[in-house]
């Protein structure tokens, strides 16, 4: 019974199916053991493929105790060229891996500038403005409720305003949970290996590395409604 | 070709890229603001139809190759308000796109057309779009937009789940949305931009088409902000903006001359523009919907990982405008709003969003059951709550509460939600109510409800749609635009985005923006020949730098003209007039283009970069020249306002290597002959100028500056103040009522607007003016006429103003102190302060300026 899944899709820089390309999964050993092929498959009309194989693929007498197979894929031209297009990154998997594949050509660009390194700034201001809506303008809006004479409209506006500063406070600890996460989100390498959250797919700086265009979304088990 | 304009620096890109680096002057058919859904549909078409067309956009021009899925970069770069964006109650979390392409960089592609229940209410509501307009234009927008349904293999776990879950309650109307996407990757991360551009947003659709297009006679300017519209008897004449860096600073100023302009910015930023410019405002905001929502998340014991994958693939209808039978409705009697319930996941720290019901440590504890969870959302189709309005410190104020209806709909949503989870073996269900934010039985479900109708004020909102707030409709007193989009009142200004929506469309709305603006293009092409090809456009420059008008140029663009520049006149038109002082027979003022003339002197005016040592140059640095013929030799005196120095020169034309054919000021005392000036006449009342240390052969330059005796009013000083109030009259007491911003004048400058007026009639006959100062200082004042002026006394008894009328829009004023107070020890009086020796008293010298007749300000002082 094949109790694996390596499954997905493959599109071009088009972004059309990239049907003239096969697909070889292979299990990365150790040097003493060459890599396992786990299988292959064409690519169909729709950029689809499927490769189901059992643990007999990549357990050997050399690695007897191999619990789950490291999976890397290569893509080759269905014409028999020996060249690779491409290959993947590898992943360990217990049951299934599904991969989309966008095969473009990448050419780095070392000195391109950070274009994220002003967001730091971003959010203070924004904090900022949003801290001005609790503070400043309750307490603007306190005087003008005492000193003037106001259309009953704007003094109903205002009365719900002020009225409404204890929740506006209790929904500002609600901000900060999310800058909390925001902050945790540094932190997202701990969180990909502690909770197994998968990640951004990409490089954090695009534009400077050499880097495929794949996203590999391993699961531990079967869906249970499938 | 078209080209893309902006302020940041970046990498060559897939359209053609170029730096703004001076102020921007357009003269076009065109002018769309705001580059999103219906902004980018517009441009496209008008400019394919032969119009020359400018996109503005605020927000920063961003391709695939700069998402980088990572929450906390991609938010701020592409989400309005760096994601930080929210109602006055800080309660509900308003998802907007800004940054070139708007909301549909960061949306789900989630393609719904406009339901036909929506289209005919709309039409009964005063939108007069035929069946055929509707099907031929949202037939365009699907094929460019590449609409297609999601296939079976793209429905991911988490939809699955829903799909599922709807199976066994027994609901029947549920099914794979459309989307506007090219074998789409799949990664989950559409919030963030889509890295692999298999997602047709219009930036790689609409405005790569029409940038590409060789005959495209389309600019975007990115990075700008737009926030005066400039208009008389219904008819705008131009706008004006800002680019602003990433600090949010303004740098180069943009002015655009256009027959028409549409506002494309999105159902808050629309309405605020319009309301800061004084229009519609009595109509202008009125009842924004918001599609309220909240994320009902089931905790299983098997593992799902719906972050792999499309987030919104599926859709339960049963509920929803867009249903195709009432069954689901009939059998359950509900009778509160419509709704859909919608698969979606989110990546990780967005998703702490749906847990912070939750404290903060709680928070931190359901984040690690991440891969377990499985999410769906509730989108109500909301009556028209809400309003947008201005704060009194000038923020969009956005007021909403939901209504009965709405909570209803929440709460039949999560029972419907939280049954399904249950249904397919949810150990607990998560809601984003404070109270009561964990259901870990079935059983519990009708306390969740409750919770939600009873205790709504913390139930954590989330809306992706705000809309409506302009709407389309024939009556002006109770719509903005009518049915060709077009402002009431107006021959030229649309507004065509979300808010012109009647009612909520119910659905994600993204297909009926476009359909909306494909329409009102195809209609503006019509008419194009018959009623906008003959408007005369003034190419006016407004407030941009120029060489007729430098004191609008920032320091370094000021440097730039010096040097490209040469004299065009000797040093006898440097002559001021005999007097010394401002009188009839060397000062005037022209009421038509607001401009000033004083030959006592030049006055000296700093470029307006606003950094600290310039602002402090800029309010306390001001001077003036003055120069007189004696015998064959020119000489004059430099005079800066804030000290006694009146340092004495020689003028002398003279041929500088570094800068040709100049005028050189050599100052003739001590200290002051250490330095010197080179100016350079551009016209007969302006000239550039650098001051310099050292000798005039290789000085070592200090400053630039620009000298005129004719400027804008804007720049007048103490005694151009003086002067003007001199030759005004009374204004009538009807003719103060409404809004008024107020600036402090000095000699050196005028200070931004720092107080604010609203004058009403009390009980019909008793004007009096509502004051708030500097956002602290609050009061009234009641209004007296005087034979020659108004006065106006507060609650102080001893201080009291003096006003009197430029034009309708503009009132000059002066506040005194009581007589004889410091009059002795300040004889000059530093800046703003200005002395009245007839009156043995001081005053501070200010400006009026009208900023709407009706309340504008509506959440606070107007």
């Amino acid at each position: 019974m094949n109790e694996y899944s390596i499954l997905g899709k493959v599109i071009n820089k088009e972004n059309l199916p990239a049907d003239n390309y096969s697909v070889l999964a292979f299990d990365r050993d150790n040097i003493l053991n060459p890599d396992d092929l786990l299988g292959q498959s064409i690519i169909d009309p729709k950029g689809m493929f499927k490769i189901d194989f059992d643990s007999s693929k990549f357990s050997s007498f050399l690695e007897p105790f191999e619990g789950a197979p490291d999976v890397y894929l290569k893509i080759k031209e269905q014409n028999g060229q020996k060249n690779d297009i491409l290959m993947t990154k590898e992943t360990q998997t217990n049951k299934e891996i599904e991969y989309h594949i966008k095969i473009t050509d990448n050419t780095p660009n070392p000195n391109a500038p950070d274009i994220y390194a002003g967001n730091a700034r971003r959010l203070i201001n924004m904090l900022n403005e949003v801290r001005d809506i609790i503070g400043i303008e309750t307490e603007i809006n306190i005087d003008l409720l005492q000193n003037q004479n106001l259309p009953k409209e704007i003094r109903n506006r205002l009365e719900d305003f002020v009225q409404g500063s204890d929740e506006r406070r209790r929904n500002f600890e609600h901000v900060l949970v999310i800058v909390s996460s925001f902050i945790d989100s540094y932190l997202e390498e701990l969180k990909i290996g502690g909770i197994g959250y998968d990640g951004p797919q990409v490089p954090r700086l695009p534009r400077r590395e050499k880097y495929n265009q794949e996203i590999i979304w391993p699961r531990g088990e079967k869906f249970k409604w499938a | 070709m078209g080209i893309i304009y902006g302020i940041e620096e970046i990498v060559p890109k897939n359209e053609e890229y170029r730096l703004v680096q001076n102020d921007v002057v357009e003269t076009v058919d065109v002018c769309i603001i705001g580059s999103g859904a219906a902004g980018a549909v517009l441009a496209k078409e008008l400019a394919e139809s032969g119009r020359t067309v400018v996109l503005l956009e605020r927000g920063g021009y961003h391709e695939g190759k700069d998402m980088n899925q990572r929450d906390a970069d991609m938010i701020p770069l592409l989400w309005k308000n760096s994601g930080f964006n929210f109602d006055d109650n800080l309660r509900i979390a308003i998802a907007q796109g800004c940054c070139l392409g708007g909301s549909t960089i960061i949306n789900d592609a989630v393609c719904f057309d406009t339901p036909n229940r929506v289209q005919e209410e709309w039409e009964k509501l005063g939108v007069d779009f035929g069946e055929e307009e509707w099907s031929s234009q949202l037939k365009r927008v699907h094929n460019i937009l590449h609409v297609s349904e999601v296939t079976d293999d793209e429905l991911n776990r988490n939809n699955r789940m829903l799909k599922e879950g709807a199976t066994k309650l027994g609901l029947k109307d549920h099914r794979k949305n459309s989307r506007n996407c090219i074998n789409c990757m799949q990664c989950g991360f559409c919030h963030l931009g889509c890295h692999y551009e298999t997602k047709q947003n219009v930036l790689v659709t609409y405005i790569h088409h029409a940038l590409q297009n060789n005959d495209s006679k389309m600019k975007v300017y990115c990075n700008c902000h737009v926030d005066k519209i400039e208009h008389k008897d219904g008819l705008v004449l131009g706008i004006e903006g800002d680019f602003e860096n990433i600090d949010g600073k303004k740098t180069f100023r943009l002015r655009v001359n256009a027959k028409i302009i549409i506002i494309s910015a999105g159902a808050i930023a629309s309405t605020k523009l319009l309301i800061k410019n004084g229009i519609s405002q009595s109509t202008a905001g009125n009842g924004l919907c918001l599609h309220p929502g909240i994320q009902v998340v089931g905790d299983f014991d098997y593992e799902i990982k719906g972050n792999q994958g499309i987030p919104m693939a599926y859709t339960v209808h049963d509920f929803g405008v867009s249903r195709i039978t009432d069954e689901a409705i009939r059998n359950s009697n509900y009778d509160g709003s419509e709704f859909l319930l919608e698969s979606i996941f989110l990546p990780l720290t967005q998703f702490s969003i749906a847990l912070s019901g939750s404290g903060i440590m709680q928070h931190r504890t359901l984040i690690e059951r991440f891969n377990n969870y499985a999410m769906a959302g509730i989108v109500v189709r909301d009556s028209n709550l809400g309003k947008v309005s201005l704060t009194s410190t000038g923020r969009a104020s956005v007021s909403y509460e939901p209504g009965e209806n709405e909570l209803k709909a929440l709460a039949k949503g999560a029972e419907l939600l939280a049954k399904m989870w249950f249904a397919l073996g949810a150990k607990k269900i998560i809601i984003p109510h404070r109270g009561l934010s964990i259901v870990d039985k079935e059983e519990d479900i009708p306390k969740m409800m409750e919770a939600i109708t009873k205790d709504p004020k913390n139930l954590l909102l989330g809306s992706a749609h705000p809309q409506s707030g302009n709407k389309m409709g024939k009556n002006p007193d109770d719509s903005v635009v009518d049915s060709d989009c077009k402002v009431h009142g107006f021959k030229n200004l649309f507004v065509c985005d979300a808010s012109v929506f009647p009612t909520a469309v119910g659905v994600n709305p993204q297909i009926s923006v476009m359909t909306v603006a494909s329409i009102i293009a195809s209609r503006i092409i019509r008419d194009w020949n018959a009623k906008y090809s003959d408007l005369e456009i003034n190419p006016e420059i407004g407030e941009t730098c120029a060489l007729s008008q430098p004191m609008y140029c920032l320091r370094a663009n000021l440097s730039e003209m010096f040097d490209s520049t040469h004299t065009q006149y000797g040093v006898d038109v440097l002559v001021n007039s005999s007097s010394e002082k401002a009188n009839d027979t060397n000062w005037t003022f022209d009421p038509v283009k607001m401009t000033i003339t004083n030959n006592s002197h030049w006055k000296g005016i700093f470029s307006r970069d606003a950094d600290i040592p310039n602002t402090l140059a800029l309010y306390f640095g001001g001077f003036w020249k003055r120069f007189n013929k004696v015998g064959e030799e020119t000489t004059g005196t430099t005079h800066p306002y804030e000290v006694q120095v009146f340092a004495a020169n020689k003028a002398q034309e003279r041929e500088l290597d570094k800068f040709g054919k100049v005028i050189v000021l050599e100052y003739r005392d001590p200290p002051y002959n250490q330095f010197y000036d080179v100016l350079k006449i551009v016209d007969k009342d302006t000239i550039l100028g650098k001051a310099f240390f050292g000798n005039p052969i290789a000085g070592n330059e200090m400053l630039t500056f620009s000298m005129s005796r004719k400027y804008p009013f804007e720049f007048m000083d103490e005694e151009d103040h003086e002067m003007l109030y001199s030759k005004m009259k009374k204004p009538t007491l009807e003719s103060m009522v409404g809004i008024w911003e107020g600036q402090l004048v000095s000699d050196s400058s005028w200070s931004n607007s720092v107080f604010r007026f609203r004058y009403y009639f009390e009980d019909k006959k008793k004007l009096k003016n509502d004051y708030l100062f500097g956002n602290v200082l609050v009061g009234t004042a009641s209004v007296e006429e005087k034979e020659d002026h108004l006065e106006m006394h507060d609650a102080t008894g001893s201080f009291h103003d003096e006003l009197r009328q430029v034009n309708q829009d503009i009132v000059i004023g002066k506040y005194y102190s009581p007589s004889n107070f410091a009059l002795g020890w300040l004889p000059q009086g530093p800046s703003f302060i200005h002395v009245d020796e007839s009156k043995s008293s001081i005053y501070l010298p200010y400006i009026l300026k009208r900023i709407g007749k009706e309340t504008a300000v509506r959440n606070s002082i107007g």
